[in-house]
Order: structure tokens, then C-alpha cells, then sequence
């Protein structure tokens, strides 16, 4: 579809790598500068859009089959759910990290770590099946 | 632990806690109208009438979520049910129903007037917002507590992560329940086997 904007289309594809590897170190350092799971996860939903902007739905839908995009959003939710529940087999509240680890900041680090991680996944993937939803009818027509 | 009463009056700053019978009052006529709103909704035909309705339901709802000590959840009941909601409904059935009788309301210049009166009041409430905040116990000690104690109980530098997915952790899960849902209403609406993702 950018095929019309040669200039756009070649940017764009030399930019899309850089787009990716930036959404991950939004993601991993959400602990020490601003960041996190739904800022990582809104950008890189943007470069699977972009990807499917300039080289077309066949493409990127063999890559992502459209069938996995709801499951591994579900996922990203479980996996958030499952890191409150391991504290009820130490006999703690829920969502208490001090419950994964023996040392209590390395404890605090890997339950942030996960439930960010969780975030990520649900925030991308919602992101893009909202976009193919709407694409379907669009090129429809 | 403080037990979480409706009428618990060590959570109210000083201002609030010569209102204790007031508060009962504020509860009962809150709940009548929560039911006399619902019983409406229950059984109305006619659009407009259950869309207004609506709106009145949240507005209750909300004075009810203040007092029982849930500030954040007011405003969101606030800003999404009764305001964005009703106007998302209203603009929808625009498109479908402009010749319908039913949905012709001819009283606009009083509806323009009281509309008017609102803004004015919100604008005067806003402008004392300030003055309220900086009185407040609620406002001055959480933040602190938050920033002096994020280094030595968590080890992170940054308080805003720290907050939102270990001090709050509990409001993200609903958050990421929230956008998961989201999601899966869109799927639902445009579900057909006629529209393929790829066309063949």
C-alpha cells in the first residue's frame, strides 16, 4: 500500500528493525527509566502494523497466523495471574513477590520482570487483532 | 487495621467529619434513586428514556463509590459512564433514527440554559480544587511514603514502575483484564465466515 511513496516505503523499511530492537529496550528497562508493558507493547503493535502496511496482509499473516494472536494475548494475561498465585503456596496474600525468591529485591525485580512481560504480550497483541478486524472489511469492498 | 464502615469518619479530613448524618441521608436517597432508576431500565420500550437512565445510574453510583472510600473508581464511573457513554449512545442513534418521532426533543433552548449552568459550576468547583488539595491529608503523605520508601523496600530507582506493578499491582491486573476484553468484544462484533482476512 506504500508502494505509491517510494520515499516513505524505503525509510520505513530500513527504520522497521530499529522500531523493534527500541520496543524491547522500552521493555526491559521499564525498572529504571520510564517504560514498561504497555508503552513496549504499543510500539511494537506499530511495527507489526507497518510491516503489514508495506509489504501486504498475505505476508504478514504467514509470519503471525491470525488464529495465535488471541491466544498469546490470553496468555500474556495468565501469565500475569499466575505470578500472584504463587504466593498462596507459601501462605501469603496475592501478587506477593517476596514469595519468589530468597533474597527480597531480586524477588521484587522477577515479580516486576513477569508481570510486565504479561502486559507486553496482551497489549501488542490486542493492539493488532484490532487493526486486522478492521482491515477485513475494509479491503473487502 | 481500620475496618471499612460507610460512616468511618478517621478516613474524613477534618471538613468532612461534621457531616455523619448527612452522610445517612446522602446513602438513602442515593440507593432509592439507584432503584427507582433500575426498575426503569427493567422495563422501558422507548430508547431515549433508557439511555438517560443510564446516565442517572452512574451518577448515584458514584456518590455511592465515594462513600465507601473509593475515590479513583468515582472518577472513572464518573468520566466513563455517565459522561462518554451516554454521548457514544446518543451519537449512534442519531445516524439510524432521524425521521423516528421518538427521538425529537423540540426543548432545546432550555436544555442549551441548563447546560450553560453546569459548566459554570464546574468551572467555579475547579478554580477551589487547588486550596482543597493542598489541606487534604490524603494528597500530601501517600505520595511521600511512596517516593522514600521505593529504594529500600523494592530496589528500583523508578517509583512509577514500582508503584504501578508492586505497590498497585492489583489495579494493572484489572487494567490488562480491561484491554484483553476490549479486544475480544471487537472480535465478537465483526465475527462473519463471509470476510476473509486474505482475500483468495
Amino acid at each position: 500500500m506504500l508502494k505509491n511513496n517510494l520515499i516513505i516505503h524505503i525509510v520505513s523499511h530500513f527504520i522497521l528493525p530499529f522500531m523493534v530492537v527500541f520496543g524491547l529496550y522500552i521493555q526491559i528497562n521499564g525498572e529504571d527509566s520510564p517504560g514498561g508493558g504497555f508503552q513496549a507493547g504499543a510500539l511494537l503493535a506499530s511495527c507489526i502494523i507497518l510491516f503489514d502496511q508495506l509489504y501486504g496482509v498475505k505476508k504478514t499473516l504467514t509470519q503471525i497466523k491470525h488464529n495465535y494472536m488471541l491466544i498469546i494475548a490470553s496468555i500474556g494475561c495468565l501469565i500475569y495471574i499466575l505470578t500472584g498465585m504463587v504466593s498462596f503456596f507459601y501462605n501469603q496474600n496475592y501478587l506477593n513477590y517476596y514469595s519468589l525468591s530468597f533474597l527480597s529485591n531480586q524477588a521484587q525485580k522477577l515479580g516486576i520482570f513477569l508481570v510486565e512481560l504479561g502486559v507486553l504480550f496482551t497489549v501488542t497483541f490486542t493492539l493488532t487483532l484490532i487493526y486486522f478486524e478492521f482491515k477485513r472489511f475494509y479491503d473487502f469492498k | 487495621m481500620n475496618k471499612r464502615s460507610l460512616f468511618n469518619l478517621e478516613n474524613f479530613s477534618d471538613i468532612q467529619s461534621i457531616f455523619y448524618y448527612e452522610n445517612i441521608l446522602i446513602t438513602i436517597f442515593s440507593i432509592l434513586i439507584i432503584y427507582l432508576s433500575i426498575r426503569v431500565i427493567a422495563r422501558t420500550k422507548n430508547i431515549p428514556e433508557f439511555i438517560i437512565n443510564n446516565s442517572l445510574l452512574s451518577i448515584f453510583l458514584v456518590i455511592l463509590y465515594l462513600l465507601l472510600d473509593a475515590p479513583d473508581v468515582a472518577m472513572t464511573e464518573a468520566a466513563i459512564g455517565a459522561c462518554l457513554s451516554t454521548v457514544i449512545l446518543l451519537e449512534s442513534i442519531k445516524i439510524f433514527n432521524k425521521n423516528n418521532k421518538q427521538f425529537q426533543y423540540n426543548k432545546k433552548f432550555l436544555a442549551l440554559v441548563f447546560c450553560l449552568l453546569l459548566t459554570i459550576i464546574m468551572i467555579y468547583i475547579g478554580c477551589e480544587l487547588n486550596d482543597f488539595a493542598l489541606t487534604s491529608k490524603v494528597h500530601s503523605h501517600v505520595s511521600a511514603y511512596y517516593l522514600n520508601n521505593t529504594y529500600d523496600q523494592i530496589g528500583i530507582k523508578s517509583s512509577v514502575a514500582a508503584i504501578l506493578a508492586s505497590y498497585r499491582g492489583f489495579d494493572t491486573l484489572g487494567e490488562t483484564i480491561v484491554i484483553l476484553t476490549a479486544g475480544i468484544c471487537v472480535i465478537i462484533n465483526f465475527a462473519n465466515n463471509k470476510y476473509p482476512y486474505v482475500k483468495k
